[in-house]
């Protein structure tokens, strides 16, 4: 049995997914019987989320009986703040160096500091000892084992420790997430820069360090050292957050009292967690009970709980999980529990999903947005739920006034904005794209500009880009002789600049599906194919490089060609339908896959009813109801029903039909006559019409591939010849069917046939003296 | 590539050039095994028969053969004086 095919499906039995280099690491350590059983054992009977156990795949390198021993061996020992689902790396030790390390730091330490820092319980008893051998002298319990867990090794702590001592400096757990060399930059920096040294300046490395000081100086904030523990996104977001609700951002949070503060950060340490403005919403307090509240309720730990107390948000998890929700978001702490459960019930009443931005209204709010949907019989957007009945109202009667389509997207932005957003596209005579209400009216200007000044239509995607980015994806196109398309923008300048020296190397021609992808990506799915000895094709690059994987190897099981088409649907997805059809006994290839498998029964069903036949392959290009109208139009007017059909819309097809009935009778109602656009077949039978060679249409409809101006070049043609349009069988001359290149060789044929008679004649009349 | 798409949304159509882009790996699956057989005109032969290349490619291929295997050895020559032969390999 290959342990790498049934460990996927053992992983995808939990809804567990993993990226390219772990799946490689478990199909070499894990067996996939034992993997079955631990994750039955985690997820089933210790009730873990699978994202927890994604994070820390190695505990399934372990043989369940050890799983079981390590957990059973920590339930008898009195640690009441373990977290189980963060400290799944404890599960995966070997139990006998478990139960060595949490004697050794009982017995040395005291049970307190395993309760502060369960994280030790990992750690190999050795490297403990050594550490507190060596420095014991140097560092308190609490720095000692905090030094412990770090990845430095025992001499770096050593070298840690004296550049500390020389230096002055209060040596604290902090200090050794960094390595020697970055300990000593970031003591300098501080020196230089005035900065008081602690533990906090120690998070992140010294370039960060240095990027957060010159952020804070542009932007006039006071230095306070607690900023610096902050990732450089994150305190970006903690300024901007402070800026939209006109907080002084060293005001409440980097001047709060240093006590405060700290032990906010002490907290983030412990749960490994990002500073963020919420947190300064509470106290430490309440955040430990909430963190509490969460571990013991399995719940994954959100900012937007810190707007309630402990209590509040216990009652609100009990809720969510009574009504059997899963995944609990953030969402679900924006109103108080009494909110929540009349919320739940008009989402009951109007069959709505408990999920999502929904919870961002009041119940009373969520109805009206839902009636006044059906009143104005227009699609319920999700998106809808970030504004407030009134203002959906306000934006809908905009969109119809302005003759803007009402999609999701028009929802991000209040209605003000989304005028001044209108007014600015208009101003610029630039068709308005609801992707713009990423950015504020300034930066849409700003983008409005680039494009003006580098000459470059505007796309939807460059919202999704900073402006500087914009000018040097434009640049980065230009010097690689790429057209400028909205697909560009997708990804950054340097990860397409990746992709573009990627392609070069590598001898592959660049195309806009790639840009779905990472270079990384691309090149994961270039080597699977290689692995697997199929062809690349573009709709790969719609998937995840796991992903493709997947199907290939689905489609090997089930026998089905790889192609194009087997990569419209997520592996889950695809292998519904597979299912479907084989059930169905539809062959499962080609145009199946773009629909779901109640759209394959449902066109299945249609088929039987109205032509007691299996579908044909063509028909699943449409959905059902479209399946339908078409076929319902070939009977009705007896049109053969091909596959090309299935290439228009039904709307199309009954316009082009009544057209030609109308107009020319039913014996022009051809499939090849019913295909064409009806513009072209209004100028073009009308042509033929007059010409008198109409009825020839009906023996032979090629001519219809050609424009009119090309009927009449040809028909120049013919005339030269000396021959007529329509032949002895009475189809059109073979000229109507010839290429361009063809004709247009024929053509020079015959003019240089007429120049070389020409010259002849002139040669012989000089001859005879004329 | 340097397919005229104007001239194959005059005959067919917008939902063409939707289906065409749809379709892509197909499209270009199918051209790659016309060019392996030696016939230069592809492009061309697209112009005038888009909705063949879209289909699926051992479907393509099938009809493909039929049509050359009826042809004889001479088939390319056969193929470029008519175009029309091209018609048995459409949807």
């Amino acid at each position: 049995m290959n342990n790498s095919l049934e460990l996927r499906k053992v992983l995808k039995k939990y809804n567990l997914s993993f990226s390219k280099e772990r799946l490689s690491q478990l199909d070499e350590k894990a067996r996939y019987y034992e993997v079955d059983y631990i994750l039955d054992y985690l997820i089933n009977e210790l009730n873990i989320s699978p994202k927890n156990i994604e994070k820390c795949p190695s505990v399934l390198y372990r043989k369940v009986s050890s799983v079981k021993a390590n957990y059973n061996f920590l339930s008898q020992k009195d640690i009441y703040s373990y977290n189980l689902d963060s400290c799944l790396h404890i599960l995966s030790m070997d139990t006998e160096d478990l139960v060595d390390t949490y004697n050794y730091v009982e017995s040395t330490f005291g049970a307190e500091c395993i309760n502060r820092n369960t994280t030790i319980l990992r750690i190999p008893k050795e490297r403990i000892e050594t550490i507190k051998e060596h420095y014991g002298k140097y560092l308190d319990n609490e720095t000692l084992l905090g030094a412990c867990i770090t990845n430095r090794a025992v001499s770096e702590i050593g070298e840690i420790i004296g550049i500390c001592l020389d230096n002055g400096v209060k040596i604290t757990s902090t200090i050794f997430k960094q390595p020697p060399v970055e300990v000593k930059k970031i003591i300098r920096f501080a020196k230089e820069h005035n900065i008081n040294i602690t533990g906090s300046l120690f998070h992140k490395n010294s370039d960060t360090l240095r990027e957060l000081y010159e952020y804070a100086l542009e932007n006039n904030i006071t230095i306070a050292n607690s900023m610096f523990s902050c990732s450089l996104e994150s305190f970006k977001g903690i300024v901007e957050s402070c800026r939209e609700n006109n907080l002084d951002v060293s005001g409440v949070v980097f001047r709060k009292d240093p006590g405060y503060v700290n032990d906010l950060l002490e907290i983030c340490d412990e749960f490994d967690l990002e500073l963020t403005l919420s947190m300064f919403r509470t106290t430490p307090e309440e955040i430990r009970r909430i963190i509490e509240v969460c571990n013991r309720k399995h719940v994954e730990l959100n900012n937007s709980m810190f707007s309630k107390d402990s209590h509040e948000v216990e009652k609100i998890i009990d809720l969510c999980q009574s009504e059997g929700i899963k995944d609990i978001t953030g969402s679900f702490f924006k109103k108080g529990v009494e909110e929540l459960k009349e919320a739940f019930k008009v989402c009951e009443k109007y069959g709505l999903k408990k999920e999502g931005t929904i919870f961002y209204r009041t119940a009373k709010e969520i109805e009206d947005i839902v009636l006044y949907c059906k009143d104005e019989k227009i699609k319920l957007e999700i998106t809808m739920f970030h504004r407030t009945p009134d203002e959906v109202k306000k934006i809908v009667d905009m969109c119809r006034k302005k003759k803007i389509p009402i999609t999701g997207g028009i929802f991000q932005r209040s209605p003000q904005v989304l005028d001044q957003v209108y007014t600015i596209f208009k101003r610029n005579n630039i068709p308005f794209t609801a992707s713009a209400l990423m950015k504020s009216p300034e930066e849409i200007k700003n983008i409005i500009s680039i494009c003006q000044i580098e000459g470059v239509e505007l796309s939807g995607n460059m919202f999704s880009q900073p402006p500087q980015e914009i000018i040097k994806i434009i640049h980065i196109c230009r010097a690689n002789n790429i057209k400028v398309t909205g697909a560009f923008f997708q990804r950054t300048s340097s990860e397409l600049q990746d992709i573009i020296d990627y392609c070069k190397g590598n001898n592959l021609t660049l195309t806009a599906s790639m840009l779905f992808r990472t270079k990384d990506e691309i090149e994961d799915i270039m080597d699977i194919c290689e692995k697997y000895g199929e062809d690349y094709c573009e709709s790969m690059f719609k998937r995840h490089p796991e992903e493709v994987e997947e199907i290939i190897l689905i489609c090997r099981e089930n026998n089905i060609p790889v192609t194009g088409s087997t990569f419209r649907k997520e592996p889950k997805e695809f292998i519904d339908i597979v299912n479907k059809c084989n059930e169905l006994g539809i062959p499962p290839k080609g145009s199946v896959f773009k629909r779901t498998p109640k759209e394959i029964e449902d066109i299945n069903n249609i088929y039987m009813e109205l032509l007691h036949q299996k579908p044909a392959p063509n028909a699943f290009n449409k959905k059902p109801n479209e399946v339908r109208k078409i076929l319902e139009l070939c009977i009705k007017y007896n049109i053969e029903i091909t596959g090309t059909i299935f290439r228009k819309k039904a709307s199309e097809l009954e316009d082009t039909i009544i057209f030609v009935k109308k107009h020319y009778g039913d014996e022009y109602l051809l499939p090849l006559v019913i295909i064409c656009d009806k513009k072209h077949l209004l100028s073009v039978l009308s042509y033929l019409n007059g010409k008198k060679v109409l009825p020839t249409l009906k023996n032979s409809c090629g001519i219809l591939r050609l424009s009119v101006v090309e009927i009449v070049e040809r028909e120049s043609y013919l005339n030269e010849l000396g021959e007529n349009m329509v032949t002895e069988n009475d189809t059109f001359h073979p000229v109507f069917g010839w290429t361009k290149k063809q004709f247009a060789a024929k053509k020079q044929e015959l003019e240089d046939k007429k120049k070389q008679e020409s010259e002849d004649q002139t040669v012989t009349a000089k001859g005879r003296g004329i | 590539m340097e397919i005229d798409l104007e001239k194959i949304r005059e005959i067919y159509g917008n939902s063409s050039i939707y289906e065409i882009s749809d379709n892509i790996d197909e499209l270009k699956a199918n051209m790659k095994y016309l060019y392996n057989l030696g016939i230069e005109d592809v492009l061309n032969v697209i112009e005038l028969y888009p909705y063949m290349f879209l289909q699926e490619r051992d479907i393509f291929k099938e009809k493909v053969d039929e049509l050359i295997n009826s042809l004889g050895d001479n088939y390319l020559e056969e193929l470029s004086n008519d175009f029309n032969l091209w018609s048995s390999v459409d949807e």
